[in-house]
């Protein structure tokens, strides 16, 4: 494959304030820590981990739907030209813009009342002019066709739809400009578990149609292992584990990760093996010193609580993963010496 | 649509029967005689007997002797109840009709003789401008004034526009009104007329000069009349616009590469409108409530000076008369506001329109 680099961050970094009282001191929540992720084209990347980790900052940052404070955003159009995301003012976005297409998690919030089907779904190639008049009319119609809505759905305002009949609405809208990025923030979380296999179905169709790169915020991660090539977990704004979905799915390396699948198959787990995790994650405004998991963490050591890990490679039979954890880190090495 | 409106219509009969009969029990329950002071100008110059003798003709008149419920079917209407009234209840026929059904609010207590409904088309010739333009320029000012502020959450222009609104808004009426009488009157630096709708000269002016002349009388009246609700409108139009913006239909338009001034056009200011349409709905009663006031203030002859002026000579059919009419603007007020938003409300549309 000649994975050419779509879209690569370096060292993310998102803060939000936070409202507070008159004369309070100013809170700030950090809720991306310096985040690095690479998509190459065609490709589908998960991102996983508990709510409040982060993961929707991280797709809106991409998505330019915020600015980062710190890192850098590049994006390579399709000419080749390099785009930095990140000083581009809005106007020089439109390259990325008309190639990106988005699909939320609430389906009841994430159309506009007042259009209807048809201004919903041909908005962005009016704005970006890549079609008009019948022609526009014409691709309009056949992705919403496509979605498997029928023709006479085009002149109907969203309110005439079920919350999976939406979802298809807003993957129709993100897919007509036949974007090169996809970004979907649980976008199956609010649906029922037939209509979401069925948008996922036809989201893997459409995704062999048109070879679109994809990032998906999921919860259920056996749907993130059967969508995605790779996985991120994230967890108080850092990755803490990345490499191939089998194998960090199938054999998590991070307490974290391990914590999560564990928490994944409990219910089908014997009894004694189900051990939950303990704990909250913590607030992005007031986070642990060193590593952000050490207070939940079962192997915590010492060091944890002053140093921030980075994120390394750990010997894998499934391919290359990486670990933020200097305690599994060393294992690894330590059992690779001593072989 | 037909069967919405003849609901809501409906609905208005038990809303104004209550309005109505609150205030009729209402003056009937303070202390005293409704007809104590008729008779009080004459009976300087005539003798005290004759006042007397007035008095009974007065009570008989308006039937205050009456039953409270026959004084209550005596103002509905449409029958004349009293003693020259319809000659079915045992009147003389010389007076058939009578009542809000019959359009005829009796004659005045204070002025014998003088209709009541005639003056207040009279008065309603001056506080209906008075509101129509004071909600435009709430509209017109509050709402800019709420987008902007929305838009810049927290920036400067937020934090300077609810202040003023909110200092503003936390002065009464009647303060305000007497702070701009003070500044911008005789008293203070002279810049505009204080009392009345017109200067006493007003016939002989020019076209022109006299309407210059009727702005610069409303100048401070409108300004007393709008400044407080400006905080309400500018703030409620601020809270419809950011929950707009925060809707993810926004940030997904801002994703396509929608223009940030389309973004706010077609997307957000269209969405927010509804909850600001709404609105009307209770602003119009607020400005009739704020005319009392204002009307007093600067010597207006409007519907809220009449208010004013019957309640302190307890003259009933007035009371009654601007109730009725000021429940009746109210009602239609909060119609109008309803069926605009049905009308701007896609769902409802859908059904009203079969597209
Ligand atoms: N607009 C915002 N203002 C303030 N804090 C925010 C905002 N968006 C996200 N956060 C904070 O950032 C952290 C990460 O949130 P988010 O990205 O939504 O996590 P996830 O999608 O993984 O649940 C949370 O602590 C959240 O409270
Ligand atoms: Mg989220």
């Amino acid at each position: 494959m000649s994975a050419r680099p779509l879209l690569v961050a370096r060292g993310l970094e998102k803060r939000f304030a936070l409202p507070r009282a008159p004369f309070a001191p100013r809170r700030v929540a950090h809720a991306l820590r310096g985040v690095d992720l690479e998509l190459v084209e065609g490709e589908c990347v998960a991102l996983v981990g508990e709510s409040g980790s982060g993961k929707t900052t991280l797709a809106r940052t991409l998505a330019r739907l915020h600015r980062p404070e710190a890192g850098t955003l590049a994006w390579s159009a399709r000419d080749g030209r390099e785009l930095d995301l990140v000083r581009a003012k809005e106007r020089e976005l439109a390259p990325m813009r008309r190639e990106l297409g988005v699909v939320f998690q609430d389906p009841f919030a994430s159309l506009d009342p007042r259009q209807t089907v048809r201004a919903i779904v041909g908005e962005a190639l009016h704005v970006h002019g890549l079609a008009r008049g019948a022609e526009l009319e014409r691709r309009v119609a056949r992705m919403v066709e496509r979605v498997g809505l029928p023709h006479a759905a085009l002149d109907r305002r969203p309110h005439a739809f079920s919350g999976g009949e939406r979802q298809r609405i807003a993957l129709a809208r993100a897919l007509c400009t036949e974007p090169r990025l996809v970004l979907l923030d649980e976008a199956f979380s609010a649906l029922d578990a037939v209509r979401a296999l069925e948008l996922v179905q036809l989201l893997e169709e459409l995704r062999r149609e048109q070879g679109f790169a994809l990032l998906v915020v999921v919860h259920d991660l056996a749907l993130a292992r059967r969508l995605a090539e790779r996985v991120l977990v994230l967890y108080a704004g850092r990755v803490v584990e990345e490499g191939p979905a089998v194998a960090v799915l199938a054999a998590p390396r991070h307490p974290y990760t391990q914590a999560l699948v564990a928490a994944a198959t409990a219910w089908s787990a014997p009894e004694r093996e189900r051990a939950p995790l303990g704990g909250d994650p913590p607030s992005a405004a007031s986070l642990p010193a060193g590593c952000a998991f050490h207070p939940r963490c079962p192997r915590v050591v010492d060091s944890c609580r002053v140093r921030l890990p980075a994120l390394v490679p750990v010997p894998h039979s499934d391919g290359a993963v990486r670990v933020a954890c200097p305690v599994v880190a060393e294992g690894g090495r330590g059992l690779a010496s001593e072989r | 649509m037909g069967a919405f409106l003849l609901r809501r219509l409906l609905w208005m009969i038990p809303t104004l029967v209550g309005i109505t009969l609150l205030t009729f029990l209402a003056v009937h329950a303070a202390p005293g005689d409704l007809a104590a002071r008729v008779g009080d100008a004459e009976s300087v110059a005539s003798a005290a007997g004759s006042s007397g003798d007035d008095r009974e003709l007065f009570r008989a008149e308006h039937l205050l002797d009456a039953p409270l419920w026959k004084q209550y079917l005596h103002f509905v209407g449409p029958f004349d109840l009293s003693p020259q009234g319809a000659s079915a209840f045992g009147g003389s026929g010389a007076h058939p009709w009578h009542g809000v059904l019959a359009l005829d609010f009796g004659t005045e207590f204070q002025r014998p003789g003088v209709p009541v409904l005639p003056e207040i088309g009279a008065r309603l010739a001056v506080t209906g401008p008075l509101a129509l333009l004071a909600t435009l320029l709430l509209f017109l000012v509050g709402v800019p004034l709420g987008v902007a502020s929305a838009l810049s959450t927290g920036g400067l222009v937020d934090r300077a526009a609810r202040g003023l609104l909110l200092a503003l808004h936390s002065v009464p009426g009647y303060a305000l009104g007497l702070a701009l009488i003070l500044l911008f009157g005789a008293t203070g630096w002279g810049l505009l007329p204080v009392l009345g709708a017109h200067a006493p000269d007003a016939e002989e002016l020019s076209f022109g000069a006299r309407l210059l002349d009727r702005a610069a009388h409303a100048v401070l009246p409108l300004a007393t009349l709008c400044l407080p609700g400006l905080a309400y409108v500018a703030r409620q139009t601020r809270a419809a616009v950011l929950e707009v913006l925060d809707a993810d239909f926004v940030r997904a338009a801002r994703a396509r590469g929608l223009a940030e001034k389309d973004v706010l056009v077609r997307h957000v200011l269209r969405n927010a409108l509804l909850p600001i349409v709404t609105l009307l709905a209770s602003i119009l009663p607020a400005l009739l409530g704020g005319s009392v006031i204002v009307e007093t203030l600067y010597g207006l002859p409007g519907l809220g000076s009449y208010a004013y002026e019957g309640l302190l000579a307890r003259d009933l059919n007035v009371i009654l008369g601007v109730t009725t009419t000021t429940a009746v603007a109210t009602l239609a007020a909060i119609l109008a506001a309803d069926v605009a938003s049905a009308w701007l409300d896609p769902r409802v549309r859908t059904e009203v329109r079969g597209g």
